[in-house]
């Protein structure tokens, strides 16, 4: 197994149980799709960073950050903080690759840092890093970290692959190691985003849940917490003593404004510097892009927009009815009227940037007339109203998705129609978020819904919590297989690319397995999504990343061109 | 008397209580409940949201969390909230201030020009004036406030750009000036239907008073100019009281609506 | 014989009092316009639909955005899926319409029952059904039809149930208020001797002379429920798409503002002149039903 192989590893990283899924239905309408090369290349020769810290930026957000401890139950929003305030171990940078953080240097079999099996790890950690308040940084804060994340009374975020860690000792002030029970090849990458926290601080509360920390962060990262007025905006100030790139600015400003067309209206008006999470809205883009003194940029994101189908309805068990119903949607009015042709389309559930994404799965192809074949083919023939049906079944179900996202119920609307001209009807019937993303989701009461879903977290393509039979909430299992898929060979493949670290051979297991899925048809992909941003011209330094929930990952590395 | 007042707060407690009891009802029952803004977080899994339930003792029969709410209520524990675990009061009194302020000054302003419109009119009954403040003031009841501000928001903000879009102040520049132009749209539009009101209760009751015999007396005599300086004190002090239901429904509709418009602060 | 002219003079009052009630509300200018204006927009809502060459629900993806009188026979444009605004706003009218009398029925019909029920028997179940009103009353109407909003599955029926349920208090407080006082009179008094029963008094005897408010509050009630449907509409709680209402079309509308302001200003102005219409006629009711103008 080489370095390179190994440190491509890295790039396996699956919070995949931590699926962004439910991101989505936090996003109003619809940021489009991702494209690869719509990066605007940046202005670096044209302007160095300045010596001081100096300016300020305001962060346009419409959803409000509002848990500060990193470790506890958060939404993608409250990311965009923690990457200011905190670091990990390592994260990823836009292209995918795993840069050293808080570690010295990224563990591989060669330097020791990790065992061929991939069981043993043992990190060097960064020397002469300090926290907010001025007390050093060491291996106790990070055992600190790994114990509060698998301590049963404490809210985690997430566990997955934290309950793996075992005998996590503190070898010196800047060593740490410990055993992992089993092979998890995203392990790595789930530790691109665990940020860590400080012992000295958070082990003297009385409990880590309600803790004063967690309203007064302290951390590692390039900006200290300032302020936060609830409701309205968080400042955050330059540290001076960060061990990393920068800051080059005074103070970063997060502003909530609730609502994406208000935010647009603060962005023309320069109100805000950055037009961040949510971003600009597909019906603004035009509009957008003619501003002057505005940066617009289309950047990828990981998210499917698709529709999920559930199986375990008697509509959707057969295999011609799901793509007869794929042949019968209209997508590319969808993507060019419906998103003025900003996603791209697609018929897979990888982003097209992934290295597992497979591109010889048979694309989208919208033909009525094949579909209604199909359908009288299987023995689907129109009843009442021109409702098409089978054995007393008939093909009428229910869509939902998050009420208030306008441009994604035009979208059902158009489908509605599409599928009306083939003899199926849909019923759409939104909710609230909350709502949806209840039981009705989890225990698959639904019949289908039409959401965005990020199958992977940052760089690792694992899906196995989205499609292996075990995942299945409605039946007992634990996971994200809210569709009810059922598929052995699916499962083999998803199992065996989990537990090798051997990238070839993943690659291979993963491409079959999204053959067997686009066969399958459990759900109906639609496009993939893009980020809309901008930024005020002058602001240098902005780079989206399809490996971050939110692009203020990198702030540290922003300035105003002088 | 006594009697009667202990009836009478007997009565107002019993209300209050079925009010805690409805409100409460309310919150737990509405599908999601208060763990729905858990169900947001990306990954949360059905384990981990029992865990979160269990924890904060969400799993308990629903009368037993009423009492226990109810309890701590009453001895001033309101707790933390379920979403960023701060203090209630805290979140409340932070957003306190900004809907104060729009609730004041929209108030003022509504009283003010309500004031001025009705007394005119019923000085002036059944002239052009009057028939326009009629017609105005029906209409000013007709319109959806939320429409209101959008087309106020179209012709000041973007057609006109007279006015900032939303939000308390500009960052950067905290000057009593930007407050107050940042006040002056949503103000406008929340006074509109109060001024309405306002305006009707004061004609009405300016031409109870002036088709009294004291006034006419005075009239008769000569007395010169505004007959306001005798008339409005008498008839303060209920008028006030009557509004009073409308305002309090007014305003609540009215700065769920700033808020959205105009992301004001609370 | 003066007796019997006397008789016949009460006999007769009636149907002059309802005469000089018409004379008085033909007056109110205003109250004709609107009645004239609901007039026109039933007539709209309900014929139009079949007689306009367009159909509210269908999709067509190249006339999005078409603008008012400038787009052939869409003489007020397209929405953003290029169906037909006219169209919509009249299928939308019959919605809007239809759940604002039908909450109007049942707001009215549960507050007279509450309030004849609370201001005839008195005492405790009085008191008590009067405070239950009040409990509900200190609740922001929008806050509670949100919240029960948030209970039911969003259909035309349910929605309308919805805000009945949050217009009912005012009319049982109008009508206990009337029912109480009436009680007390010598027709009243008159007829328990007699021996009739509870309900007959209630229902035949102090009801309808209890009419005149509740006349007023009901008009003003189907302004309110219009209102009201628009809200919910507009925060996504109320009628679904694809079926229109003009609450759900300033809905979508508002991120069209600048682009596409005939979205937003359409419906807007329909639900303006349905309510104002609704408000002058209620106007024109209370002036005509008021007792006290009739003695001048």
């Amino acid at each position: 197994m080489t370095d390179d192989q190994l440190r491509d590893t890295g790039h396996s990283q699956t919070l995949a149980r931590r699926g962004l899924s439910r991101r989505q239905l936090l996003a109003g309408a619809g940021i489009a799709a991702g494209a690869a090369g719509l990066l605007p290349a940046p202005a670096r020769a044209q302007s160095k960073p300045p010596a001081r810290p100096t300016g300020h930026v305001i962060i346009g957000f419409s959803q409000e950050p509002t848990v500060f401890n990193p470790l506890m139950p958060h939404i993608e929003v409250d990311q965009g903080v923690y990457w200011n305030l905190f670091s990990p171990l390592w994260m990823a940078d836009q292209t995918g690759e795993i840069v050293a953080q808080l570690a010295a240097e990224i563990p591989t079999v060669a330097n020791g840092g990790l065992s061929s099996d991939g069981l043993s790890w043992r990190v060097k950690l960064r020397p002469g890093v300090t926290w907010h308040d001025g007390k050093p940084f060491t291996a106790e804060d990070v055992k600190f970290s790994f114990d509060l994340l698998n301590n049963p009374k404490f809210r985690a975020w997430s566990r997955t692959g934290y309950e793996l860690m075992q005998d996590i000792k503190v070898e010196s002030p800047t060593e740490i190691s410990w055993k992992l029970s089993k092979p998890f090849a995203p392990f790595m990458s789930i530790l691109c985003w665990t940020f860590m926290v400080p012992a000295h601080i958070l082990g003297k509360a009385a409990d880590p849940n309600t803790a004063p920390f967690n309203n007064a962060p302290v951390g590692t990262g390039a900006f200290m917490w300032k302020e936060r007025v609830p409701g309205d905006h968080i400042t955050l100030a330059a540290n001076p003593h960060f061990f990393g790139t920068g800051p080059y600015l005074e103070q970063i400003i997060f502003k909530y404004i609730p609502d994406l067309t208000v935010m647009f209206t603060q962005f023309q008006t320069g109100a805000i510097d950055y037009i961040g999470l949510q971003g600009i809205t597909a019906d603004h883009y035009g509009q957008a892009k003619k501003l002057a003194d505005r940066n617009v940029v289309v950047g990828p994101a990981p998210f499917i927009e698709s529709i999920t189908l559930n199986l375990s309805k008697p509509q959707f068990r057969e295999r011609e009815v799901r793509e007869a119903l794929y042949y019968g949607m209209d997508n590319k009015s969808i993507i060019e009227q419906i998103y003025y042709g900003l996603p791209k389309p697609t018929s897979t559930y990888l982003p097209t940037q992934s290295w597992a994404f497979n591109p010889h799965v048979a694309p989208h192809e919208y033909d009525p007339a094949k579909a209604k074949a199909m359908l009288d083919a299987a023995g689907w023939k129109p009843g009442a109203n021109g409702i098409r049906e089978k054995n007393g079944v008939r093909l009428s179900f229910q869509n939902s998705t998050t009420a208030g996202n306008h441009v994604r119920e035009q979208a059902q609307q158009l489908l509605q129609q599409n599928w009306s001209d083939i003899g199926v009807e849909m019923k759409i019937k939104n909710m609230p978020p909350a709502v949806i993303w209840g039981d009705y989701f989890n225990k698959s009461q639904y019949d289908s819904v039409m959401i965005g879903e990020d199958f992977m977290t940052g760089p690792d393509p694992d899906v196995s919590p989205y499609f292996l039979s075990t995942a299945i909430p409605a039946k007992g299992g634990s996971g994200q297989n809210t569709m009810e898929y059922v598929n052995p060979e699916v499962d083999k493949l998803l199992q065996a690319g989990a537990t090798t670290f051997d990238r070839a051979a993943r690659q291979k297991d993963y491409w079959q397995a999204a053959e067997l899925i686009r066969h399958d048809l459990p759900q109906l992909p639609i496009f993939q999504y893009a980020t809309v941003e901008g930024t005020r011209k002058g602001l240098i330094g902005y780079a989206p990343s399809v490996y971050v929930s939110v692009n203020t990952w990198n702030v540290n590395t922003w300035y105003w061109a002088s | 008397m006594s009697r009667f007042l202990f009836h009478r707060l007997a009565q107002y407690l019993v209300l209050l209580w079925l009010v805690s009891v409805i409100g409460f009802a309310v919150l737990h029952l509405a599908p999601g409940g208060p763990l729905a803004q858990f169900t947001l977080i990306p990954g949360m899994t059905a384990e981990q949201l029992q865990v979160i339930a269990h924890q904060m003792g969400l799993d308990r029969p629903l009368p037993v969390q009423y009492w226990e709410w109810f309890r701590r209520m009453m001895v001033g524990e309101w707790g933390r909230s379920y979403r960023d675990s701060q203090p209630v009061l805290y979140v409340i009194g932070a957003h306190l201030w900004p809907t104060l302020e729009l609730m004041l000054s929209s108030s003022v302003v509504a009283v003010l020009l309500g004031t001025w419109v009705g007394v005119l009119g019923a000085i002036r009954r059944y002239s052009v004036f009057d028939y326009l403040a009629t017609i105005g003031a029906m209409v000013a009841l007709s319109i959806p406030t939320f429409w209101f501000g959008l087309v106020f928001i179209y012709i000041f903000s973007v057609k006109l750009a007279w006015l900032p879009p939303g939000n308390l102040y500009t960052i950067g520049d905290g000057s009593f000036l930007d407050y107050a132009r940042h006040l002056i749209a949503p103000c406008l539009v929340l006074a509109l239907v109060t001024i309405a009101i306002w305006s009707r209760y004061m004609r009405a009751s300016m031409l109870e008073v002036v088709n009294q015999d004291y006034v006419r007396t005075a009239r008769a005599k000569g007395v010169p100019g505004c007959n306001c300086p005798r008339c409005c004190p008498a008839r303060w002090s209920p008028k006030l009281c009557s509004p009073g239901r409308a305002w309090a429904a007014c305003f609540s509709i009215q700065s769920a609506i700033a808020t959205i418009r105009w992301s004001w602060g609370s | 014989m003066t007796e019997a002219t006397d008789i016949a003079a009460t006999v007769a009052r009636p149907s002059r009092a309802r005469s000089r009630a018409l004379a008085r509300f033909v007056r109110h200018r205003l109250a004709l316009f609107g009645l004239a204006a609901i007039v026109v927009l039933v007539l709209l809502c309900a014929a139009g639909p079949y007689l306009w060459p367009y159909n509210d629900l269908r999709i067509n993806m190249r006339q999005r955005f078409a603008e008012p009188l400038l787009a052939g026979l869409h003489v007020f444009g397209t929405d953003e899926l290029g169906r037909d605004m006219l169209a919509r706003l009249m299928m939308a009218g019959r919605v809007s319409l239809t759940v604002g009398f039908a909450a109007m029925a049942i707001s009215t019909l549960v507050g007279i029952l509450v309030g004849t029920l609370a201001g005839y028997f008195g005492g405790m179940i009085g008191t008590a059904l009067m405070r239950f009103v009040d409990a509900v009353l200190c609740f922001p109407s929008i806050f509670l039809l949100l919240a029960l909003a948030a209970f039911v599955q969003p259909t035309l029926l349910s929605i309308t149930l919805v805000i009945a349920a949050t217009a009912w208090m005012e009319v049982a407080r109008v009508v206990e208020a009337q029912i109480r006082s009436l009680r007390e009179r010598d027709f009243a008094l008159a007829s328990e001797a007699l021996g009739a029963s509870d309900a007959h008094i209630m229902f035949r005897e102090l009801l309808p002379n209890a009419i005149a408010p509740i006349v007023v509050a009901s008009t003003l009630n189907v302004a309110r429920a219009i209102l009201l449907e628009a809200y919910v509409s507009y925060l996504g709680y109320g009628i679904q798409p694809p079926v229109p209402s003009w609450g759900n079309m300033l809905n979508n509308a508002q991120e069209y503002l600048v682009t596409a302001p005939w979205l937003a200003l359409l419906p807007g102005l329909l639900i303006t002149l349905a309510v104002t219409g609704f408000n002058f006629v209620g106007d024109g009711l209370r002036d005509a039903l008021d007792p006290r103008l009739d003695i001048s």
